[in-house]
């Protein structure tokens, strides 16, 4: 007997549809990947923002903040900023005396929009109190 | 009787390859179509966020050294500025007027007297008063300290002469940037007094912009393409400056915002 069994053409197809699916994959990627880049340099001008703000700021107005989402449209950012002392030898006490020196940093977070994940970037920086 | 030998393909078996062959010319095609179409999206992404970040990159230094923002910038988002105009903070301040040595189509050597520091007198603009070559403007790119030599940016159209007087003034160099067409350019522009509306009076002193009386506005550096695809760009805000930037190509758009502390506003 000549010609294929079912098996046969049922692994045949399989394979074939896997091949197609990966290769579609791979261009998909491509766009994602663009994309997130995409959101990338839009968070990064936030974060630069917010920065440029804080360091306009008094020393003493210069606090952490929560996490907080943007305003349209640029809801998909939520932004946080952590104010801690500077500390570069790590040996001050746990409650942190005034250094004249706060470190901060700026989170841009998001949720990447195909795999659900979420990304962020961060900017830290130094303020001095003078 | 049917010839257990005969050869060839029966009708039924062609319908079938010619199915199956279409089929896959089909799929191939579109794979290959699908894949163009991901390209060209990805394209204008890339092609408008690369000019997003250009643009931003380049207001942000110099607002963040201005001196002081002319356009009348509101606190709030709610009606902002489209363009933007302020002086220029990142030059230092030097106010000189002699007469040159000779030039070349794309310099001019500078008095004897002339600084020697290698590229002092980068990126200020240097204007023919009189003799040959009267009522150029043009924008030094290096200059030599040892040889007085300054390059400029673009060429003479009368080449100066030992005759040529020159004028450097980098008290009040103004920087406006404006779209027009989906363009966002860049113009440098400075106040002095004139006769005539167009050419500044002898002996070529730039002013403030907001002196009285009025002075008029004379163009340093014409207009010059700083990025494409802008659909929008707005300013708002005082010592902080807000800066909305919408950038759009085909289907595709991106919004980008950033703030400005200004460290001399």
């Amino acid at each position: 007997m000549k010609g294929f069994s079912l098996t046969e053409s049922i692994i045949a197809i399989f394979i074939l549809s896997l091949t197609i699916t990966s290769v579609l994959t791979v261009f998909l990627l491509g766009v994602q990947i663009v994309r997130s880049s995409e959101m990338a340099t839009i968070a990064v001008h936030l974060a630069e923002g917010e920065m440029e703000e804080i360091s306009a700021a008094n020393y003493e107005d210069i606090v952490s903040e929560a996490e907080t989402q943007l305003s349209s449209p640029f809801d998909r950012f939520a932004r946080e900023v952590q104010v801690s002392c500077f500390d570069p030898n790590e040996t001050l006490s746990p409650d942190c005396p005034n250094t004249g020196i706060k470190q901060v940093k700026v989170i841009v977070s998001w949720t990447s929009s195909l795999k659900m994940l979420s990304k962020s970037v961060e900017l830290t920086g130094l303020i001095s109190e003078n | 009787m049917r010839n257990n030998f005969q050869k060839g393909f029966t009708f039924l078996e062609m319908v079938i390859v010619i199915a199956i062959f279409l089929l896959i010319t089909g799929v191939v095609f579109s794979i290959y179509f699908f894949n163009s179409k991901v390209y060209i999206a990805g394209e204008s992404i890339a092609e408008i966020t690369q000019n997003g970040r250009v643009i931003l990159e380049r207001i942000t230094r110099e607002i963040r050294q201005a001196k002081e923002i002319v356009t009348d910038l509101p606190e709030e988002e709610l009606d902002p500025a489209n363009e933007i105009l302020f002086q220029d903070g990142h030059l230092s301040i030097i106010s000189e007027q002699a007469t040159a040595q000779g030039g070349t189509s794309q310099t001019i050597t500078l008095s004897s007297s002339s600084s020697s520091t290698d590229d002092y007198y980068k990126d200020v603009f240097i204007k023919i008063t009189q003799g040959t070559g009267a009522g150029q403007i043009r924008k030094v790119i290096s200059y030599d300290g040892a040889t007085k030599e300054a390059e400029i940016d673009e060429d003479w159209e009368t080449i100066p002469d030992i005759t040529s007087e020159y004028k450097i003034d980098t008290n009040y160099y103004y920087i406006h940037y404006y779209v027009e067409n989906s363009n966002i350019l860049r113009e440098v522009v400075t106040y002095c007094y004139s006769d005539d509306g167009v050419n500044c009076q002898s002996p070529e002193m730039y002013v403030p912009w907001n002196t009285s009386p009025t002075p008029v506005e004379v163009v340093l550096e014409s207009p010059r393409i700083v990025g494409e695809y802008i659909s929008n760009i707005e300013f708002w805000g005082s010592s902080v400056i807000n800066i909305f930037l919408t950038l759009q190509t085909q289907d595709k758009s991106i919004n980008l915002r950033t703030k400005i502390f200004g460290r001399n506003l």
